[in-house]
């Protein structure tokens, strides 16, 4: 590709034309920002507003940052939603022991069920699609049959909701995945695996290894989602972490995700999508707009979204 | 470039939040300060629904902020307590000055309390009693909350059984909203009492269904699974249209009239099956009074005039009994119409404080005594 | 013909291996011939559904909408029986859900998108789409006169019907040899000089007439139609879908149709099964979701657990899949 470039210059138009698709998401939020500050007369990007914002999208931006790799695997995960609902009941249940063990209890009953789907996965050859909408499934029925109604956790525990917690969690896993996944092996080998598996194989990358690490550090991520939704509003529920799987899905695409995994597969997407996701919500329940009209706009939008940033002369087929 | 771009945004997105903490932090307003003026209810809603119950409640919760004055802010919401938090937490940040919401269970009550007490802001709760006795201790001693109003769903759900055993239902299957819900977990145990009272036998209970398809298949799976049941009891439920489907699901399997049907909660399309006489009872009404007693309780504490001086302002309002076709007939005209079951110039004359020194909790609960369908019925034609 | 008797009675083996668990478990409830005919009853409706959602799914596009397109058509249905009586509210309902598949199918074939992301998008249009439709009550409801269709036998013809139809698209068309080319690989089916954009959208029109069908017995079924909200409309998709991939394991042995219909016959016996043997609801969805592990874990590495032969099968099978 880099050869080609060299060989041929792209003319100026090109250039703008390619830049602007490249920038499709960025340019979208920017927008999005824009209009929806003019329309609220600055309520959008107040004070109190921006923490709002922020408390929107401060789950769907963590599990999308996961999200990532498994996508970029080509890959997807329908149960992100009910792993959240499992590791927030395990929190909440460990909670009645030791207040200490509630955010262990979360994550390891998402890492075990991010193990369980990546072994179903790679191992046992299950399709993802199947695999995981069957773990949600079997996780929802758990979780709401141990549950048998709510439990709940000590109002002490809001102390890890506090703002500054969430903000230097998420700059952290920020760092952190935007690191694993641009500069170490792994994010590569992520990349490479969607790509061709075969191709990724041939070059030495333990391919289910690759693939069972993706849904492990997806299931994790959730555990912490699970415990900081448990935490927020104390409590679990049968309803917790319920459809949160497509508000995951949703920002991804929002953010210009391409499905087909892969090196076309961008880190920003998620944080892009993500934020532009919560800001286009908030933006349209500040300017009253109603439920259905609201729905109606983020389906227009996610369509318009996809077709102008997708990329179909690198896509072989569109599925 | 690109990801330094990206970089930049998200970094100047948290900057923007880290501003936003770094604040002074506005500090509340003492309570009954608002004598005056206009202030703002917040209320999460599904506002998607076009139900007439749910835009009812809508507009109860509505004439009675207006009456006092005030202006309704709403934001949508799917009534589970992690949207609910956030709902809280967006309506706060747009300034409201009260908080009108349904709770989802009551460990998600001390949060809320905390995050309004931090904004000084006043809220209430309909629908939902608080079971849990420490979290109830510890609400109703917050300054922040205003009370609210609620049903004794278990009672509601034990007579209910009694009345369809005095019917003659000796084997029932009960239908249920979602485990977790204050409402339904009550009204399963209200059932469960019932049920050991009469000496009834509870076949099974089924919860959370949506759709009406998987309605059709529940009753087709009780009339094949219990050939015994001779009574449904639908204890609460979400699915539209969720009487019909049971009563066409009977009908097709020549059950209809001989299978004792009942329901918590009254809706739009009992008439007719009262009528035929293949749908026997049902227990409700509250729907609308409780939402509009429950914003009265918040207008009247955030105007400074709470209706209880010395704590929250609790309100049990009562369960109507409905048999007939004609009060059905009624219901749906008086109930669901344009005009709520208490209008602007009622609300404001008779149940702010403000207005009239004479309202106290006794005062509401003989308003409430007096209140049926043949009340609203003689007030509004 | 022996042969296909023979593999048919062999993959009926799945539901009467359940059946037999759950006459086990409780025998009084279960040991009557109601049951068996009422988890057949319930089993139509579902399996038509899963026939609109398959051939998508055999072209590898995935279809969110068939929920809310069948609500779309079962509202509009629902609302031309009123005006126009039962060959109205057939009608309408037909036309209603062919112009929704049709729509879909234009939409991913000129818009050339991902169809996931394209169906979820026009998920969230069409559901309000059914939700205005609906009007205030948010649901339509029908006069029994006009459900005769939901109720046997009429819901018995329509069903063997709508499963000769499926088996002659699937096996007796130059479609279902092009569908079949393009779902195991798209690329060389283009190669090979086959419109994988037009099979790809005759799948969504040929989906149609199931959806339709399904909406009119869904509505005639259960007297009325409620629009759904916030994707809600999406797990209506899940089930059928199972049964999909479920008949696929199957179709070593027995013919998609009938595969189809044995599956949503298994899971509907689990249902009731749970229901008679007194189990919370809430179990259903765990066994369910094991259910489809389970099996698909078997299929998947048929040839790591079989005998020689079976992999010797198996691997056969996943070279031709490859």
């Amino acid at each position: 590709m880099e050869t080609q470039t060299a060989l041929k210059k792209p003319g100026r138009k090109e250039q703008i034309k390619t830049l602007l698709l490249n920038n499709f998401s960025l340019a979208g939020l920017l927008l999005v920002v824009v209009l929806f500050e003019v329309l609220t007369n600055g309520k959008l990007l107040g004070k109190k507003n921006l923490l709002n914002i922020f408390n929107n999208f401060f789950t769907i931006g963590l599990s999308a940052m996961a999200f990532t790799f498994i996508m970029a695997l080509g890959e997807l995960d329908l149960s992100v939603g009910a792993i959240v609902g499992f590791a927030a009941m395990a929190g909440a249940f460990a909670g009645k022991i030791s207040l200490w063990l509630i955010l262990p209890a979360a994550l390891l009953a998402g890492l075990l069920i991010g193990f369980l789907n990546g072994f179903a996965i790679s191992h046992l050859r299950v399709a993802s699609f199947i695999g995981t909408l069957a773990m949600s499934f079997i996780c929802r029925g758990m979780t709401t049959w141990l549950l048998n109604g709510s439990v709940g956790v000590p109002i002490s525990m809001r102390a890890f909701d506090a703002d500054w917690v969430k903000i230097v969690t998420f700059l952290v896993m920020l760092v952190v995945f935007y690191f694993l996944y641009e500069h170490c092996a792994y994010g590569k080998q992520c990349r490479a695996v969607g790509s061709s598996k075969e191709a990724a194989r041939q070059a030495g990358v333990n391919v289910k290894r690759v693939r069972l690490l993706a849904f492990v550090l997806s299931g994790v991520v959730c555990g912490l989602v699970g415990f900081f939704t448990l935490i927020r509003g104390c409590t679990a529920s049968s309803g917790t972490g319920n459809a949160f799987e497509f508000d995951v899905l949703l920002a991804v695409l929002f953010g210009g995700m391409p499905l087909a995994g892969g090196w076309v597969v961008r880190f920003r997407s998620a944080v892009v999508g993500s934020i532009a996701m919560a800001v286009l919500k908030s933006g349209m329940s500040l300017t009253g707009i109603d439920g259905m009209t609201q729905q109606i706009v983020q389906g227009i939008i996610l369509i318009v979204v996809v077709v102008l940033s997708f990329d179909r002369k690198n896509a072989a087929v569109i599925k | 470039m690109k990801k330094l771009i990206a970089l930049i945004l998200t970094l100047a997105m948290v900057a923007c939040l880290f501003v936003g903490c770094g604040g002074e932090a506005e500090t509340p307003d003492d309570a009954g300060n608002q004598t005056d003026g206009s202030f703002t209810i917040g209320f999460p809603w599904d506002t998607a629904s076009t139900d007439p119950t749910w835009v009812s409640i809508y507009e109860s919760v509505k004439v009675a902020v207006e009456a006092a004055g005030g202006e309704l802010v709403t934001v949508q919401t799917d009534l589970t307590a992690d949207t609910l938090i956030n709902n809280i937490t967006e309506l706060i940040s747009r300034g409201v000055d009260g908080i009108l919401f349904m709770p989802a269970s009551d460990s998600m009550l001390p949060t809320v309390d905390a995050m309004c007490a931090e904004a000084g802001v006043y809220w209430a709760t309909m629908f939902r009693t608080i079971s849990d006795d420490d979290i109830r201790e510890q609400i109703y001693a917050s300054k922040w909350f205003a009370g609210g109003c609620n049903e004794d769903d278990e009672a509601c759900a034990a007579n209910i059984v009694k009345k369809m055993a005095d019917m003659g239902v000796e084997n029932l299957c009960c239908i249920n909203i979602a485990k977790g819900d204050t409402s339904s977990d009550l009204r399963d145990k209200g059932a469960a009492k019932g049920v050991q009272e009469t000496g009834i036998n509870l076949l099974n209970t089924t919860y959370g269904i949506t759709v009406t398809t998987d309605m059709t298949k529940t009753i087709n799976s009780y009339i094949a699974a219990y050939p015994e049941m001779d009574g449904i009891l639908l204890l609460g439920t979400y699915c539209p249209s969720a009487l019909p489907t049971i009563e066409k699901a009977l009908a097709d399997n020549g059950k209809a009239g001989q299978v004792i049907v009942g329901r918590i909660d009254f809706d739009s399309t009992m008439g007719d099956y009262l009528a035929e006489g293949s749908f026997h009872v049902s227990y409700g009404g509250q729907q609308q009074i409780d939402p509009l007693m429950s914003a009265v309780v918040l207008v009247n504490k955030v105007l400074g005039t709470p209706i209880n001086e010395d704590g929250p302002t609790i309100i049990i309002t009562p369960y109507l009994e409905l048999t007939s076709a004609e009060e059905a007939a009624q219901y749906t005209e008086f109930f669901l119409g344009s005009t709520p079951i208490y209008t602007k110039e009622e609300i404001s004359e008779k149940m702010i404080k403000k207005n009239n020194s004479a309202v106290t909790v006794d005062y509401i609960y003989d308003l409430l005594e007096s209140f049926s369908v043949a009340d609203v019925v003689e007030r509004h034609s | 013909m022996k042969k296909f008797l023979l593999n048919t009675v062999k993959a009926l083996m799945l539901p009467v291996l359940i059946y037999c668990i759950f006459l086990c478990i409780c025998f009084d409830r279960f040991s009557n011939w109601d049951c068996v005919y009422t988890i057949f009853l319930q089993s139509i409706i579902p399996t038509i559904t899963a026939y609109a959602v398959a051939y998508g799914n055999i072209c590898g596009v995935f279809d969110f909408t068939v929920g809310s397109a069948l609500i779309i058509s079962g509202v509009v249905g629902g609302l031309c029986a009123a005006k126009f009586g039962m060959v109205g509210m057939i009608l309408c309902a037909f036309a209603a859900g062919m112009l929704t598949s049709v729509v879909t199918g234009a939409l991913n074939h000129f818009l050339r998108i991902p169809s996931l992301v394209l169906t979820m998008g026009l998920t969230m249009i069409y559901e309000i789409i059914g939700k205005q439709l609906a009007g205030q009550f948010g649901f339509v409801q029908i006069d029994n006169k006009y459900a005769v269709l939901g109720s046997s036998p009429y819901i018995i013809i329509v069903f063997v019907a709508s499963a000769l139809l499926f088996y002659f698209i699937y096996n007796h068309t130059k479609f279902s040899f092009h569908m079949r080319a393009v779902g195991s690989n798209e690329l060389v089916a283009k190669n090979a000089g086959i419109k994988t954009g037009l099979v790809k959208f005759k799948s969504f029109v040929y989906g149609g007439i199931f959806l339709s069908i399904a909406a009119i017995l869904t509505l005639s079924q259960s007297g009325s139609v409620g629009a759904q909200t916030g994707l809600g409309s999406v797990t209506i998709v899940f089930k059928p879908l199972i049964s999909i991939l479920l008949a696929l394991v199957l179709q070593r042995i027995c013919d998609l149709t009938i595969g189809i219909f044995i599956s949503q016959f298994s899971l509907n016996i689990i249902f009731i099964g749970l229901i008679a043997a007194g189990m919370p609801d809430t179990f259903q969805n765990v066994v369910l979701g094991l259910f489809l592990l389970i099996v698909m874990i078997f299929f998947q590495n048929a040839d790591r657990f079989g005998t020689k032969s079976t992999r010797l099968k198996a691997n056969k099978l996943a070279g031709a899949r490859e």
